[in-house]
């Protein structure tokens, strides 16, 4: 029973596609990451800013954020991350 | 230093105000002062109408033929002498030549070559005077040109309108002088040549000086030596004081060349410069070997058959040899006179850019040759970023700094003319030409693994170069309109300025944050930012025709420049996921599946569009 076990742990190593989807995963991940830090980092810019220009255009970077944040975990649910 | 800048500005300020004072006064007091200035802007304006002529041919058969005929230092001699001894005016001659080196049609050395043999040329019109009395009026045509010139002008096809140009041009340049004669007719009374004979050195050197004035009064070599040989012809002057004349001559010809050159840029004043060395310099060799000149004329007539007394072809005979001692003398020196005038006088606008990373080092490697390629397509970036703010009159620099961009754009409304051609030719196309080439080099020597990423840089490139072909589209309307009395599109031209500022500056800051390598998602908002500006799509168009703000033909002007806004900056942002970023980011894959597609992006828009909060 355990030489089995140890047959397949070796064999799921060996499987090149699973790592490239455990790569991808751990990518989506901390990507997510970067885009939540920019996301605050981006409110709190807002907060202070005067600029009705400068207000109009953060707003906006906000708001593609959200949506590629929103498409980045559609993504990682597919593949189960 | 500080007060020496201020009296810099100080003096610009009262420099023209004080020329106006002058030449105002001068007219009021001179009505001959009046026909020669006049005189002098009718040249002038000649010069101009003749190169904006010339440049309708750039690119085409005349540009092949000028090069074909003077690609050599002999040929473009012997295209001086042949011209000049057609035309029989080697002023003429000089000042097409400086016209043609200002549009970029030849280079230096051959207008050199050129001027040389304008110099041999000219000669043949004193053995036509001397020996037959022929006189060739080119001054008669002046009329004719500007007649022909001006209908041509008024024809649609380009190559008419430049004919056109070059007609006008030639017969305002003919007109200019014409009258410039006119006006120094009083003066011309006053340069008595029987009346003051001289010999010896003294003499020499008084007519020579004498020679000088009387081409400079009339503005022409060729009237001078008519003058000379008709003198000469009836004993007014001795023989020696007639010889110090001509040489006086050929100098003072060559005010007409530096009067050409007054509107011309940088090449066509080093030509001039170029000119005045050669007839300087034959100028002084001929009066330091007088004797010896004299000697080798005695010599040659004897040869010819010419009597001994036959001093009008003796003349005749004394310019062309010391223009020709002149050309022997010269000729080896051109390169070297070529750089003392480039490194004297430097152009004020930057010359064509050169590549400043493509080199054969770089090519070992494919890693290295990619990097010098993408290094060499951010320097064509800044430059394009350049032309672009300068478009858009804009410094630079503002894409960098904080600076309030919509109150830039508002406290200068009216966008002036640039020659984006011009700036095109010399900071876009060497580089774009450079980049292409060293990436065809590099493809067929790279392995296939590098072949996509080629394609895209060189995909990038073109992006670059069309972006600033979309801006040359738009300048026209947007010096238009932001001049315009009508406020509502001046504001709607402006808009577009403050959209593409903004572009400029957000790329240029997505750059900067991470030169290492830009996330291609950064690019989205951008993207985001140009389609919520669509007039069409917005509405901001249909109310502005509802409302009679603007005619029905500056609203189809500000559709089609609105997409050419939007082609700019979509140019930039295709081009910008290339070159911004990094070949080795690690999460480039996973982040190219997060980019927005259309139809996120539409649903953003409508939801921007939907009245805020804010």
């Amino acid at each position: 029973m355990t030489t089995e076990k140890l047959i397949e742990k070796f064999h799921r190593l060996l499987n090149l596609e699973k790592r490239k989807q455990k790569e991808k995963r751990d990518k989506i991940r901390s990507l997510l990451k970067k885009l939540k830090q920019q996301q605050k980092a981006l409110e709190a810019k807002l907060e202070n800013e005067k600029n009705t220009d400068e207000r109009k255009q953060i707003k906006r970077r906000l708001k593609v954020l959200q949506v590629q944040r929103k498409k980045g975990i559609k993504l990682c649910k597919s593949i189960k991350c | 230093m500080r007060p020496w800048v201020g009296g810099g500005v100080m003096l610009r300020k009262i420099l023209l105000p004080t020329i106006f004072l002058v030449l105002g006064y001068g007219f009021w007091i001179s009505p001959d002062f009046k026909v020669i200035a006049a005189g002098v802007s009718i040249f002038l304006f000649g010069m101009l109408s003749l190169e904006e002529g010339f440049k309708a041919f750039t690119g085409g058969m005349l540009e092949r033929i000028l090069q074909r005929t003077t690609d050599r230092l002999w040929k473009s001699l012997s295209f001086g002498i042949l011209t000049t001894t057609l035309m029989q005016s080697s002023s003429l001659v000089s000042v097409i030549t400086i016209s043609f080196l200002s549009a970029g049609l030849i280079e230096l050395a051959s207008g050199i070559g050129i001027i040389f043999g304008a110099n041999l040329g000219t000669t043949t019109g004193a053995w036509l005077v001397a020996g037959f009395g022929l006189k060739v009026k080119i001054s008669a045509y002046a009329m004719p040109m500007l007649v022909f010139g001006v209908i041509l002008i008024f024809q649609k096809s380009r190559s008419w309108k430049g004919v056109g140009y070059v007609l006008a041009g030639l017969g305002f340049l003919f007109l200019g002088i014409h009258y410039m004669k006119e006006g120094f007719e009083a003066f011309k009374d006053a340069i008595d040549l029987a009346a003051y004979a001289m010999p010896g050195i003294k003499g020499l050197l008084v007519y020579t000086l004498l020679g000088i004035a009387a081409t400079v009064v009339m503005q022409s070599s060729h009237a001078t030596l008519v003058l000379i040989i008709t003198a000469l012809a009836a004993q007014q002057i001795t023989y020696e004081n007639a010889l110090a004349l001509a040489i006086g001559a050929n100098v003072g010809t060559t005010i007409t060349a530096i009067l050409g050159a007054m509107s011309s840029n940088v090449q066509g004043r080093r030509l001039a410069g170029a000119h005045l060395v050669f007839n300087l310099v034959t100028g002084i060799v001929a009066i330091l070997f007088i004797h010896q000149f004299l000697l080798a004329v005695n010599a040659t007539s004897e040869l010819l058959g010419i009597a001994d007394d036959d001093y009008t072809l003796k003349l005749a005979l004394f310019h062309t040899l010391f223009n020709l001692v002149g050309v022997c003398l010269m000729l080896p020196v051109t390169g070297r006179l070529v750089q003392g005038l480039e490194r004297l006088m430097q152009g004020r606008e930057r010359l064509v850019d050169e590549p400043r990373f493509l080199n054969e080092a770089a090519m070992e490697l494919p890693e290295s040759a990619m990097q010098a390629i993408r290094n060499e397509m951010g320097h064509l970036l800044e430059n394009a970023f350049e032309v672009i703010a300068s478009v858009l009159s804009l410094k630079s620099d503002v894409m960098k700094s904080d600076a309030d961009l919509r109150g830039l754009v508002e406290r200068s409304p009216q966008v002036s003319k640039v020659d984006i051609d011009a700036l095109y030719e010399q900071r876009i196309k060497s580089l774009y030409s450079a980049i292409t080439a060293y990436i065809s080099r590099v493809q067929a020597s790279a392995s296939e693994h590098y072949g996509e990423e080629l394609y895209q840089l060189r995909m990038a490139s073109l992006n670059i170069v069309e972006a600033v072909k979309d801006i040359k589209h738009l300048q026209k309307n947007l010096v238009r309109y932001t001049q315009s009395d009508n406020l509502a599109i001046g504001q709607q031209y402006n808009r577009i300025r403050f959209q593409l500022a903004t572009v400029l500056r957000e790329m240029t800051a997505i750059r900067s944050e991470s030169p290492a390598g830009v996330s291609p998602l950064s690019l989205d908002a951008v993207k985001l930012a140009i389609e919520e500006d669509d007039i069409i799509s917005n509405g901001e168009l249909d109310r502005l025709i509802r409302d009679n703000a603007i005619s029905a033909e500056m609203a189809t002007s500000l559709m089609n420049d609105s997409a050419y806004a939007y082609d700019v900056a979509d140019n930039l942002i295709q081009m910008g996921r290339v070159l911004f970023v990094s070949p080795g980011y690690e999460a480039l894959d996973v982040e190219s599946e997060l980019i927005l597609n259309e139809e996120e992006m539409s649903e953003l828009l409508e939801e921007e569009q939907k009245p805020s909060s804010e």
